[in-house]
C-alpha cells in the first residue's frame, strides 16, 4: 500500500477551499426542495 | 390609522433617516461615495443585496400571491443559489481584480468603448424607470388603503430617500439598509405571530398549515406539465424556477449595478462571496416564510368574513357607476356565502366528511367567480384602478386586523423596504453617470473634490427623475407592467455580453456588439410571436449573444482585432 507521506499529500488534487461552500449551498437546495415536495404531497 | 401607529411610523422613519446622514458624515470622496472605501463585511453585503432586491412590492404582493395562488412563487427563487455560486466563481474575482467602480468598465477593458456604453445604458433605462415604479406601486397602494393623496405619497416614498442618499452614498445605503431589513424582519415576524393568535383556539399553527394544504395553497413544487406537456407559458414550477430563475439571478446579481455596487463596497474576494452565498442561504427561507404568511391569511379568512374586494377604493368607485346595483347584490350574496363556508367548515373541521368538503370546494369556487366578476366590471367600467387587489389583500388585512401599533410598524416596513432598493438605485444610477459617461465623454481631468460634489449632484438628478416619471405614471396602468416587461427584454443580453466576455475569450468586440443587437432581435420577437413565459427570455437572450458570438467570430474572422 503506498505510503501517505507529505509528498504525496502535495502531489494529491486539492478541492478548493470555496468548493465545500458551493457543495454545501448545492446539498442544502436539494434538501430545500426535498422538505418543499414532501409538504407539497 | 390611530395616533400611536403615526408615532411609531414617524419615529422609525425619522430614526432611519437620522442614521442614514449620521453614517454618511465621513464620506468625503468617490471611493467611499461608490464603494463605501470597501470596508463592509460580508454580514452587510448580505443584507445590502437583500435589502436592494426585495422592494416594498415584495412584501405587499408575495402574501396576495400566496393567498390567491398558493406558495408554487417560490420555486421562481430555486436559481439564485446556483446564481451566487457562479458569481462566486468568475465574477467576483475579476471584477474585485481590476478594481472597478461598475461592472461595465470591466467590458470596454475586455471588448471596447461602444460595448461598455451599450450595456451601461440598458442600465440606466431599464433602472431608472422600474425605480419610478417602484416608488409609484406602494405609493398608490398606500394612497388607496389610507386614503392619503396619491402624489404626496409619491413624494414621501421617493423623496425622503433621496434626502439621506445623497449625503453618504453607498455608506448609507449599505448601513441604513442593514437597519431596515431588520425592522422589516421584526416587522414581518410579530405579524406572522399575531395571525396565528387570531385564528380560533382549536386552530394552531401546524393546524392552520394543514387547512391551507386542504385547500391547495401549500403548491410549493409544481411541476409545470399539464397533460403530458411542459407548459412553457407556466410561470412559475420547478423546472422554471431553477433554469429561468438561474439565468434571472445571474443577470439580475452579475450585471446590474444596483446590485454589483453592493458587493463591490466588501472588503476583500472573501467578504463578497460570503456576502452572495449567505443571500443563497437566507433568500429562499425567507421567501417561504413571507408567502406563509399569505396562507396564514387565507386560512383567518376562512373562518372569517373576507372582503368581497380587498381594494375598497375601487369598490367605492364602481359603486358611482352604472355597475353600482351589481356590486351591492354581490356583496350580499358574498356575505352569504361566507356564513354558509363557516358552517360547513365547522362540520368538516369535526368530522372530516368529503360531503361537506365538497360542498367547501364548490363554495370556493363560488367566492372565487364573484372575485372574477367584480374585476371584469372594474376593467369594463375603465375606472383608473388595478383590475387585480392581490398587492392590497395583507395591507388591507394589517389595517383591519393587526392592533395599533403594529399597524404604524408595518407601514414603515414598506416605506423601508421601499427605500432600500431606491437608495442602491439611485447611487449606482450615479455611478453609472459618472464613471460610465461623465469620465469617458465629457471630462476625465476632474479632480477628486469636484468628482465628489457631481457624484452627489448625479444622484439628486435620478433621485428627481424617479419621483417626477412616479408621478407621470399615475392612472397610467399599463406602463407598470410595460416596465416591468423592459427589464425582462434586456437583462438576458445583458448577461450574454458578461458570458462571452468571461468564458469565449476567442469571441471579440465587434462579434459581441453585433450578436447582442441580433440577440436582443430574438427576444423581442420571441416575447410579440409566442406566448412563452417571460422568465425563460433571459435565459433565450443569454444563450443567443453566446451562439450568435461565437458564429459571427467565425464568420467574421478579422473581428476579434477591431
Amino acid at each position: 500500500m503506498k505510503r501517505l507521506d507529505k509528498d504525496n499529500l502535495d502531489s494529491a488534487p486539492v478541492f478548493p477551499t470555496w468548493g465545500y461552500w458551493y457543495v454545501i449551498i448545492i446539498l442544502l437546495l436539494v434538501v430545500e426542495i426535498l422538505i418543499f415536495n414532501s409538504i407539497s404531497n | 390609522m390611530g395616533y400611536i401607529d403615526w408615532i411609531v411610523l414617524l419615529l422609525t422613519l425619522l430614526f432611519v433617516v437620522l442614521y442614514g446622514v449620521y453614517k454618511g458624515k465621513s464620506i468625503h470622496n468617490i471611493d467611499g461615495y461608490y464603494r463605501s472605501n470597501r470596508q463592509l463585511p460580508w454580514s452587510m453585503v448580505m443584507l445590502g443585496v437583500i435589502g436592494t432586491q426585495a422592494s416594498a412590492v415584495t412584501f405587499l404582493s408575495a402574501p396576495g400571491q400566496a393567498y390567491t395562488d398558493g406558495m408554487r412563487f417560490v420555486q421562481y427563487y430555486f436559481g439564485l443559489p446556483l446564481a451566487m455560486i457562479v458569481l462566486c466563481i468568475t465574477f467576483i474575482p475579476l471584477f474585485h481584480k481590476l478594481n472597478v467602480y461598475t461592472a461595465y468598465e470591466y467590458l470596454e477593458k475586455r471588448f471596447d468603448r461602444k460595448t461598455r456604453s451599450f450595456a451601461a445604458i440598458l442600465f440606466l433605462l431599464s433602472r431608472a424607470l422600474s425605480t419610478g415604479i417602484s416608488i409609484y406601486a406602494p405609493a398608490i397602494i398606500l394612497s388607496s388603503i389610507l386614503g392619503w393623496n396619491i402624489y404626496l405619497t409619491n413624494f414621501l416614498m421617493g423623496g425622503i430617500v433621496i434626502f439621506y442618499s445623497i449625503s453618504g452614498g453607498a455608506r448609507v445605503v449599505a448601513y441604513t439598509q442593514q437597519v431596515q431589513m431588520i425592522i422589516i424582519f421584526a416587522g414581518l415576524i410579530l405579524a406572522g405571530y399575531l395571525i396565528v393568535d387570531l385564528l380560533p383556539n382549536e386552530v394552531g399553527f401546524f393546524s392552520a398549515l394543514k387547512l391551507g394544504k386542504d385547500f391547495g395553497k401549500m403548491n410549493v413544487i409544481t411541476t409545470g406539465i399539464s397533460e403530458g406537456r411542459f407548459n412553457w407559458n407556466d410561470r412559475f414550477n420547478i423546472i422554471s424556477g431553477i433554469i429561468g430563475g438561474f439565468f434571472l439571478a445571474l443577470s439580475y446579481f452579475g450585471t446590474d449595478q444596483s446590485q454589483v455596487g453592493r458587493y463591490l463596497s466588501a472588503s476583500s474576494t472573501r467578504q463578497s462571496r460570503i456576502g452572495l452565498l449567505m443571500n443563497g442561504v437566507v433568500k429562499i427561507p425567507m421567501q417561504f416564510f413571507i408567502l406563509l404568511l399569505g396562507v396564514l391569511v387565507f386560512v383567518y379568512y376562512m373562518f372569517h368574513a373576507s372582503p368581497l374586494y380587498f381594494n375598497q377604493l375601487a369598490i367605492d368607485k364602481l359603486k358611482a357607476t352604472s355597475y353600482k346595483s351589481r356590486t351591492i347584490e354581490l356583496e350580499n350574496a358574498y356575505k352569504e356565502v361566507s356564513v354558509e363556508k363557516k358552517v360547513y367548515l365547522n362540520q368538516w373541521l369535526t368530522d372530516r366528511n368529503a360531503s361537506s368538503k365538497l360542498k367547501l370546494d364548490e363554495l370556493e369556487r363560488k367566492e372565487e367567480m364573484m372575485r372574477d366578476e367584480v374585476k371584469g366590471m372594474i376593467k369594463a367600467s375603465k375606472i383608473p384602478v388595478e383590475s387585480s387587489d392581490t398587492n392590497y389583500i395583507f395591507i388591507r388585512f394589517v389595517m383591519d386586523h393587526m392592533p395599533h401599533g403594529l399597524v404604524g410598524l408595518l407601514i414603515a416596513v414598506i416605506f423601508l423596504a421601499a427605500w432600500g432598493s431606491i437608495s442602491a438605485a439611485l447611487n449606482s444610477l450615479s455611478a453609472s453617470s459618472l464613471i460610465d459617461f461623465h469620465r469617458p465623454f465629457i471630462n476625465d481631468s476632474l479632480s477628486e473634490a469636484q468628482e465628489f460634489t457631481l457624484s452627489k449632484r448625479y444622484t439628486f438628478l435620478w433621485g428627481v427623475f424617479c419621483v417626477v416619471f412616479a408621478q407621470f405614471a399615475t392612472g397610467m396602468g399599463s406602463l407598470i407592467e410595460a416596465v416591468n416587461i423592459l427589464g425582462s427584454w434586456f437583462y438576458g443580453v445583458m448577461l450574454g455580453i458578461f458570458l462571452v466576455a468571461f468564458y469565449l475569450k476567442q469571441v471579440g468586440a465587434k462579434a459581441v456588439f453585433y450578436a447582442a443587437i441580433a440577440g436582443e432581435v430574438l427576444v423581442l420577437v420571441m416575447y410579440f410571436c409566442t406566448d412563452i413565459g417571460w422568465l425563460w427570455l433571459n435565459a433565450i437572450g443569454a444563450l443567443a449573444v453566446l451562439l450568435f458570438g461565437l458564429l459571427l467570430q467565425w464568420i467574421l474572422p478579422s473581428a476579434k482585432t477591431v
